[in-house]
């Protein structure tokens, strides 16, 4: 393979979901993508409230070069619209989150949440059915009593897989809010849930109650400033959370210090530039996404242009920056406009942890690779689907001079925006939601 | 304003609506415009906003920009206008800080909401002995209430917790070898079921199957040409679409696309791979399995024939039954998750 170690080569793999058309079916958007903790399972939420799973061919994956396509092993209606009487509010179904618990037994648990309510889901296999009731025949229907002679005892048969999901456990009524961040504790037994202004921390076991430990709600709701936007926990510490606020600040909490962690123990603040200092700086500002790196010692954020990797040991700015579409600077203006400039984007790291990768618009995603310091851009594409073809990198030009192959920056389609992107856990396999579309790209080789 | 334009130059495409005069002012240039401060105050959409210095507070910027969209619709702040303020920190100030204004609003239009479904109680043909005279004053029992529940505003859904009838507790089950969802009756306790028992509804809840007579009409012929998932209340409609595969079953692999790889397909010669590869020719329909929308149609026409009594039984058959497979079929999984 030519290229460097560590350079990956992406190809196309799958693609999930209708053909893109003019109108897409607001519902089928997705809006959340998640592997499980092996990669094995992959799981969306979508705006009308389903969850869809997808399973790893298993006979693909000990292929060589391991191959393992991802089909439909389950779907489910996780919520319903909702409406809130007291304040006379819609509460929309979409799935905002959803996060795997790690497996200990052989159903697989899901938390999917909506803006007011977490559930936990569980799904199951189940592959053998009773045969050989003795008051009901074979196709069901009753049997006549009196012709009963003799009794047997019923026995499993094997059957058809059929996969099961069934809420476990509701926790709801927690989140004045809308709610944006669930993440699981590394103990696999609590997990908390935020929203805009106070974060939560529940047992998995206990529906009926949580505790509150973040609450920046100022007493004057007129002083308010800033919102909470992500939270996540450390993948080892199990006392350790971040938030990420609208400010482009992000806390790291230590729930050891006190029942309350409003006070940060460690506060990751870059200080602006002054001279790209504009109208729009705080929106921009704002981080949409926060991730742990796998090992536990960095963190990611995404913000409107740029993409930072934070040592959790260096307050004071990131070690790392990049800009994931700079072109867009001088465009914030228009893109105010038509709130894209609000968008969040989510982010990720790759299993080993030397590749963050992140989307942008016209189905464009960008990955960095931290030690050689190259980027890559992207498309999610239905064209070249060719299998093992390499994918081409794409560019924008900014200038007047259009090289051949580059697409212009005002040719851009700011309704193709990828914000939602997952990448396996131990592979290079990366999951991409393009609206209403799936995408899954393997690594070449 | 012109020569900025020129500056700028942009056309990323503009918003239809009132959103579309060219704020091109305030985005990093150095121009120095005195700020007509009174401007900031008037209800009407400006398009001159100018950041007097550099630190002009964004918050400002929005709330001007939030007068402007409340002057263009009164009835519904923020909410589905063109200028849609998704800045969380002003919402939120907004929604604590008017909320007696939006408490006005809402119950002006729920009042008008119900005024109107009143009226189309003066309709109803249906003589239901549960329901008879019905009283306009009276709060409408919420299931088996079946008159009342669909026109307007909403059909009444419990926040938070739902109630073991509804879809929330029920398994779901899918079978990935059909790529269909099925019904769960592997261990139905009861040797037949109720006929009077909705069948397996995955994705409604008993309330909202339930049109009334007089909305009837309209909904059905909603039901029939119904392609698109619903807006948000009309979960009725939705069945059809939500019971088929969902819409990512549709798969296009790159390495179906290879001309005849067999070390790829031998591993995947089982039910699975003959679902996703006649999956790509079929890109834009998918037929569900004939017998499953069947069941659908018979049940919805079944569930518009029932009685309010029957109902209720249906549905505390259906309370039953659901819990019971968890007790019965799997009693060791209750301790755990």
């Amino acid at each position: 393979m030519a290229g460097n170690v560590g350079d990956i080569q992406w190809c196309f793999s799958q693609v999930k979901g209708a053909i893109e058309t003019e109108d897409v079916t607001e519902a089928d958007i997705i809006s959340c993508v998640e592997f499980n903790s092996t990669g094995d399972l992959l799981a969306t939420g979508d705006k009308g409230g389903r969850v869809v799973i997808f399973q790893r061919d298993k006979a693909g994956k000990i292929a060589i070069p391991s191959r393992g396509e991802y089909n439909v092993y389950s779907t489910f209606q996780s919520h319903e619209p909702e409406f809130d009487y007291l304040k006379s509010l819609e509460i929309e179904e979409k799935i905002n989150k959803i996060r795997w618990l790690k497996r200990t037994n052989p159903a697989n648990f899901l938390l999917s949440t909506n803006d007011k309510t977490i559930k936990l889901w569980k799904v199951t296999e189940r592959d053998k059915r009773p045969e050989g009731y003795n008051l009901k025949d074979e196709s069901g229907l009753m049997r006549d009593p009196t012709n009963v002679t003799s009794l047997r005892v019923p026995s499993f048969k094997p059957m058809e897989l059929m996969v099961e999901a069934s809420p476990r456990r509701i926790f709801a009524n927690a989140h004045t809010y809308h709610i944006n961040s669930i993440s699981v504790n590394s103990d696999q037994e609590t997990y908390l849930s935020a929203d805009d202004l106070r974060i939560n921390l529940w047992h998995l076991e206990v529906t009926d109650q949580s505790f509150n430990i973040v609450d920046i709600k100022p007493a004057n709701m007129e002083e308010l400033t800033e919102v909470i936007t992500a939270a996540e926990f450390h993948p080892h510490e199990c006392n350790l959370f971040v938030y990420s606020s609208s400010k482009g600040t992000i806390r790291l909490c230590d729930m050891r210090e006190q029942a309350l962690c409003d006070k940060h123990a460690k506060l990751f603040e870059e200080p602006e530039d002054p001279t790209n200092r504009s109208f729009f700086s705080e929106i921009i500002s704002s981080i949409s996404d926060v991730k742990f790196s796998h090992n536990g010692r960095y963190m990611v954020t995404r913000d409107y242009l740029s993409i930072k990797v934070w040592d959790l040991l260096m307050e004071t700015k990131p070690i790392e920056t990049y800009q994931v579409h700079e072109y867009l600077r001088s465009k914030l203006c228009s893109l105010y406009e038509n709130d894209c400039i609000f968008d969040k984007f989510e982010c990720s790291w790759s299993g080993d942890d030397r590749h963050i990768m992140t989307g942008s618009y016209n189905n464009f995603y960008r990955m960095f690779d931290r030690e050689a310091k190259r980027d890559t851009t992207l498309e999610a594409c239905r064209e070249n689907m060719k299998p093992r073809t390499i994918l081409k990198p794409r560019k924008v030009c900014t200038g007047g001079k259009r090289k051949k192959e580059e697409i212009n920056v005002d040719c851009l389609d700011f309704n193709k925006k990828i914000l939602h992107t997952a990448w396996h856990p131990l592979e290079n396999i990366l999951a991409v939601a393009a609206t209403n579309n799936l995408y899954i790209f393997q690594s070449k080789d | 304003m012109a020569s900025l334009q020129r500056e700028h130059s942009m056309e990323v495409d503009p918003p239809s609506g009132p959103a579309s005069h060219q704020v091109a002012t305030s985005s990093g240039s150095n121009l120095k415009r005195s700020n007509s401060a009174p401007m900031i105050n008037v209800l009407v959409s400006q398009p001159e906003i100018s950041p007097p210095t550099n630190t002009f507070k964004m918050s400002d910027c929005s709330r001007l920009r939030r007068f402007s969209s409340s002057s263009m619709s009164l009835n519904q702040p923020g909410q589905s206008t063109p200028v849609k303020i998704p800045d969380r920190v002003n919402r939120l100030k907004d929604e604590e800080i008017h909320i007696v204004e939006k408490e006005k609003e809402h119950e002006r239009d729920v009042s008008s909401a119900i005024k109107m479904s009143n009226s189309w109680q003066d309709f109803t043909l249906d003589d239901h002995q549960e329901v008879v005279c019905p009283d306009p004053h009276r709060r409408p029992r919420s299931f088996s209430e079946s008159l009342h529940i669909n026109v307007f505003p909403q059909p009444p859904m419990p926040v938070g917790a739902p109630s073991p009838t509804r879809v929330g507790n029920r398994k779901q089950c899918f079978s990935p070898s059909m790529q269909m969802p099925v019904k769960s009756n592997s261990f139905t306790p009861s040797p037949s079921p109720s006929p009077t028992r909705k069948s397996f509804m995955r994705s409604l809840s008993p309330i909202a199957v339930r049109p009334s007579p007089v909305g009837k009409r309209k909904l059905d012929t909603d039901m029939e040409s119904y392609l698109s998932p619903p807006k948000r209340f009309q979960t009725g409609p939705s069945t059809p679409d939500r019971i088929m595969a969902h819409p990512l079953a549709h798969s296009i692999s790159s390495s179906s696309l290879e001309d005849g790889s067999p070390e790829q397909l031998v591993p995947r010669s089982g039910a699975n791979a003959e679902i996703s590869h006649p999956r790509p020719h079929h890109m834009y329909g998918f037929m569900p399995l004939k017998d499953n929308s069947n069941d659908m149609q018979t049940t919805d026409s079944e569930t518009s024939d029932i009685t309010d009594h029957s109902a209720d039984i249906s549905d505390q058959s259906s309370i039953s039954i659901s819990a019971s497979p968890g007790s019965s079929f799997q009693p060791i999984q209750q301790t755990h998750l």
